[in-house]
This record gives structure tokens, C-alpha cells and sequence, in this order.
């Protein structure tokens, strides 16, 4: 059993992480296409923080070293649901799996992921080694033990992070907020003659609040980093350059419509064959809940025009605001209306709008 | 009232179920029959528009399934499927659901079918988590108080425990029902009901 559960764990976490990277391919074609030579500087610098770390009083070195290994930790956090999903540990929790070799199978999923990102930083620090600055000198053996703890406990966290999933949950009584219902009322809504919002409403709002759905919370924040980006960008603070805001908020509005697009047509897919019976004009709407992907984008475009159409220009340029808003508004059009481009398309449509958008939005303060 | 099929052809995958298949039901209850993978199930899902058939008709009085594809749903439920289908709505949310997609359903009738199949203190929980039987007696509930004409149902019998068995038997067997719905019904075992026909495939 020991084997064989081993086994399988290393083969669902590498069809897993297999599976990552096919539907990162698209994007990582036009990132390595357009960023390639940034990617590469941010790939020899990964190790630095790490290796500065020994140069600092203990105080910020801590924080440093801290802050290494939460990032060398997060990718295991961020796929946990895909390295051990949801239904298999539901069907593997019963099986007599012993605590030993459970632990040695998380360690070993963990090392998968934690393995090759410390691989990236033996190349980050061998750079550096060879680079030999001045402030590594007094310090380079400091420092390389420093990288490698912060590393060894990386993975500790990441086989933590599966562990705590993998965990039996423990049986919560359930609150007693409310007491027993002795009849059924049908809400008001259908009382009232349910309409389309209604449907709507039950089909593509809740699910992604409720059980596992992470799509709500997820939209909810690309939401409030969009409005907090234009907010910040346009009261431009002097540490940062604006431009820098301007990216963000392109970044957060595009990512906004894509990913709410994305969920809605997974949606669909989803609904369809329950659907077809049922007495209820499907395809309008389906139409209304592509639309209505639209809404939190709108809200965006609509607090930009706020902020900039809506008061006198004070050192940025009118013209070049409502050009931002146009395209914007037009690029989230297209991704509502262009169902039948191609995954790769799709990706070039995104990716192209967030970097027309950042060269726009760059010139405002200018 | 009648449920018409007429020309029927159905086939998965080079495997024919149906070809050139006629048959008429009239109000009351026919006992669809026949071993596993002849098509009872498959026939329920035609005749309630889940599944559409690669030729044929299929008449509930005046009304073609696919000239008037929503007027014919209205007046049609099929009733299946041992998995909750849409897992994120409680069982209240899900007969709201159906009352807002049936309009004039009694739910004074949908009260007393709770009742009867020991329902009501579920009310709030989502519907996955019911057991096979409660989820079977909320299709059921819906069911016996939708205002259609045609009941499709597969399986009604399957995952109830006994007490349900025999009231779910007393519904389909009543008199006003019959003479108002046209119930069509799978099962292994026999039904037990006052049958209008029994159809073997």
C-alpha cells in the first residue's frame, strides 16, 4: 500500500502540473515573445533578496528571508486544489493509508513543485557568485545558507499546505442561528412571476460564491484592484511612477472581463444539458449572463471617466483619457463578442489590449 | 389528452434504439418495460425534450415538441437522475427554481407532498447533501404537484423507504390524476398502480 499510494499521488500531482502547463501555453508564447528578455532578469535576480538577506541587521534580514520563503512556498499553495483534488480526497480519505507514508506522499508532491524552483535559485545564486559584488564577498557562505534554509523550509511549508488539506476535517455541529422551517414559502421574487434577473441570479451568480467556487471572491478582488489603480494613478503619488498604475489598472480591467467571460462560458457549458428541458428560453439567457460580464467593467470605465472626464484637467491630458476609455471600452467588448477566436487568440486579444492600454494610459501625465 | 410519438429514430453511436417508432399513450399510467440498455430511459428523455431525436415527432395533444418547443415543456416534467444536478442551490432554492419555471403551481399541494415525503426540515439544506431517497422524494414532490400534463418518471421507486413507497403509489393512483396526467413510468419492479398499458421495448 505504501508504494502503490505513493505512486499514485506523484502521478496525479505530475498529471497535474502537466495539465498547468498546457493551459499556460498560450499566454507563456506572447509573455516569452514579448517579455523575454525581462523574464530572464527576473529569473537571475530570483535569488537576491535571499543572498542580500546575510548583508542586513537581523531585523530586516528576517523579513527578507521570511518573504523568500513564502514565495518559494506560494506555488504549492496556489495549485494545492489541483495537486490533490477535491473529488480524490474524498475517495482516498477512507483508505487505510498510514499517517508515515501519507506525510512521506505530501513531502514528495511538494518536492515536485519546491524541486525545480530551487533549481531556478542554485542557477540565481551560481549568477551571483559569478557576478561577485562587493557586498556578497564578507558574506557569500552567510548567504548561501540562508537561500538554502529559506528553501528547506519552503518545502516543509509546502508539504504543511498538503498535509493540512489531505487532513479529515472535523465534524462542526451546525449552528443553530435559525430554527427548522415547518413550511415552505416560495420567495418573492417567485412569487412575483420569475423574470430573466431571477434565473440569473440563481444560475450565475450563486454558484460562484458557494461550496469551493472561488470565482466571486477572485472577480470581487480584480474589481477593487482596478478601482484602487486608477485611484492611485490618478492622484499619482511621486514615489511611483505613474505609468506603473497605469499597467495595473490595464492589467486588472482586461484580466477582469477575461476571467468573468471565462467562468460565465464554463458556466454555460455546465448548464446546457440541464437545461434543455426545462420550460425557459436558455439562450436569452445565456446572451444576458455574457452581458452582464460586462457590468464590473463598466464600473471601472465608468469611475476612470469619473476621475478624469468629470473635472478639470490639472497636468494630465483630456484627449488621452478619453482615447484610454475608448479603446478600454472597446477591448472589452471584443472579448465578449469574439467567442469563436482560438485559445491562442484569445490570449493575443488580452494580452495585446493590456499593452495598448498600458502605452496609453503611460502618455496621461505626460 | 395523449402523448404521440410518431417516426421515431434514435441512435448512439451506430447503436439504433429507435427506428421508425410509433407510439400512443392516453392519460393515465404506462409502464415502460425491458431490460437494461433497451432504452426506457433514453425514450423518457425524447419525450421530455432532454435528448432530441434524429427524426420523428412527438405530440403532447396539439402540441409538436419542437414547433413549440417551450409551450411543450411547460406542460411536461420528467422526473430522473439519481445525482443532485445543480449542487450549489438548497432544496428551497431549487423549488423556487421549478415554481418560478411552472407558473400556477399549487404550492399549497407542494406543501403537503413536502409533508408527506418528510421534507420540510431540509428545506435549507443544499441538495448535496441529501441521500439518495430524500433527493428522489424532493423530484418526487415537484413531481406530484407541477402543473403539467405529462409526468415522465424513471425509476419512482428506487432509494425510497417503504412508508413513501406506498404514499407515492396512493398519488399515482388517484383517480384525478389519472384522468388529467399522462404518466409514463420505468421500472424493473412491477409498479403495482392501476395501469392504462404496459409498453415493452
Amino acid at each position: 500500500m505504501k508504494n502503490s499510494y505513493l505512486r499514485f499521488r506523484l502521478r496525479l500531482a505530475r498529471h497535474a502540473l502537466l495539465q498547468f502547463v498546457a493551459s499556460l501555453q498560450s499566454s507563456l508564447e506572447y509573455i516569452l515573445l514579448a517579455f523575454a528578455p525581462v523574464m530572464l532578469g527576473l529569473f537571475a535576480c530570483i535569488a537576491l533578496p535571499g543572498l542580500f538577506a546575510a548583508t542586513q541587521p537581523w531585523a530586516e534580514a528576517l523579513g527578507l528571508f521570511a518573504g523568500q520563503t513564502l514565495l518559494a512556498s506560494a506555488p504549492v499553495w496556489l495549485l494545492r486544489k489541483r495537486l490533490h483534488p477535491a473529488a480524490v480526497l474524498i475517495w482516498s480519505r477512507p483508505l487505510p493509508v498510514p499517517a508515515r507514508t501519507q506525510w512521506i506522499a505530501d513531502a514528495a508532491v511538494a518536492g515536485m513543485v519546491v524541486g525545480p524552483l530551487s533549481l531556478a535559485y542554485a542557477v540565481s545564486s551560481a549568477v551571483w557568485l559569478y557576478q561577485w559584488p562587493d557586498w556578497l564577498r564578507p558574506v557569500a557562505p552567510q548567504a548561501l545558507l540562508l537561500t538554502a534554509a529559506s528553501l528547506l523550509l519552503a518545502w516543509l511549508l509546502s508539504t504543511l499546505t498538503l498535509a493540512h488539506r489531505t487532513r479529515m476535517p472535523a465534524a462542526r455541529a451546525p449552528r443553530r442561528s435559525r430554527s427548522a422551517p415547518v413550511l415552505y414559502e416560495p420567495s418573492r421574487h417567485v412569487r412575483a412571476g420569475a423574470a430573466l434577473p431571477y434565473f440569473w441570479k440563481q444560475l450565475f451568480w450563486l454558484p460562484f460564491w458557494r461550496a469551493e467556487n472561488v470565482v466571486g471572491v477572485q472577480q470581487t478582488l480584480l474589481l477593487a484592484g482596478a478601482l484602487l489603480s486608477i485611484g492611485v494613478w490618478l492622484w499619482h503619488p511621486p514615489v511611483i511612477p505613474p505609468a506603473l498604475w497605469a499597467a495595473c489598472a490595464a492589467l486588472m480591467t482586461m484580466l477582469l472581463t477575461d476571467r468573468g467571460d471565462k467562468a460565465v462560458a464554463e458556466q454555460i457549458a455546465l448548464l446546457r444539458p440541464v437545461t434543455t428541458n426545462w420550460p425557459l428560453n436558455t439562450e436569452r439567457l445565456y446572451r444576458l449572463a455574457m452581458l452582464f460580464t460586462l457590468l464590473p467593467a463598466i464600473c471601472v470605465l465608468g469611475w476612470f471617466a469619473l476621475l478624469t472626464l468629470g473635472r478639470d484637467a490639472d497636468g494630465y491630458s483630456h484627449t488621452v483619457a478619453a482615447v484610454w476609455l475608448c479603446f478600454a471600452a472597446i477591448a472589452q467588448i471584443a472579448i465578449i463578442t469574439l467567442r469563436r477566436l482560438s485559445t491562442r487568440g484569445r490570449v493575443g486579444l488580452v494580452l495585446g489590449a493590456i499593452l495598448m492600454l498600458t502605452a496609453i494610459g503611460s502618455e496621461l501625465w505626460n | 389528452m395523449e402523448l404521440r410519438i410518431e417516426q421515431l429514430n434514435f441512435e448512439y453511436a451506430s447503436h439504433p434504439l429507435f427506428q421508425q417508432f410509433n407510439l400512443t399513450l392516453p392519460a393515465g399510467v404506462t409502464w415502460l418495460r425491458g431490460e437494461n440498455g433497451a432504452g426506457k430511459t433514453t425514450l423518457l428523455k425524447l419525450a421530455g425534450g432532454a435528448l432530441t431525436p434524429h427524426a420523428g415527432q412527438i405530440w403532447l395533444d396539439q402540441i409538436e415538441i419542437h414547433a413549440q418547443p417551450l409551450a411543450y415543456r411547460l406542460h411536461c416534467y420528467y422526473c430522473g437522475g439519481d445525482t443532485p444536478q445543480l449542487p450549489w442551490l438548497t432544496v428551497r432554492d431549487m423549488l423556487d427554481l421549478h415554481i418560478g419555471l411552472y407558473p400556477g403551481t399549487d404550492t399549497g399541494l407542494l406543501n403537503a407532498e413536502l409533508a408527506a415525503f418528510h421534507l420540510v426540515p431540509t428545506l435549507d439544506q443544499p441538495v448535496t447533501t441529501l441521500s439518495l431517497g430524500q433527493h428522489k422524494k424532493m423530484q418526487l414532490a415537484l413531481a406530484l404537484s407541477l402543473p403539467v400534463r405529462l409526468l415522465l418518471i424513471d425509476e419512482p421507486f428506487n432509494g425510497l423507504d417503504v412508508d413513501a413507497v406506498a404514499y407515492l403509489r396512493q398519488q399515482l393512483s388517484a383517480p384525478q390524476r389519472l384522468a388529467r396526467q399522462v404518466i409514463v413510468l420505468t421500472s424493473h419492479l412491477a409498479p403495482e398502480l392501476p395501469l392504462t398499458q404496459t409498453v415493452q421495448l
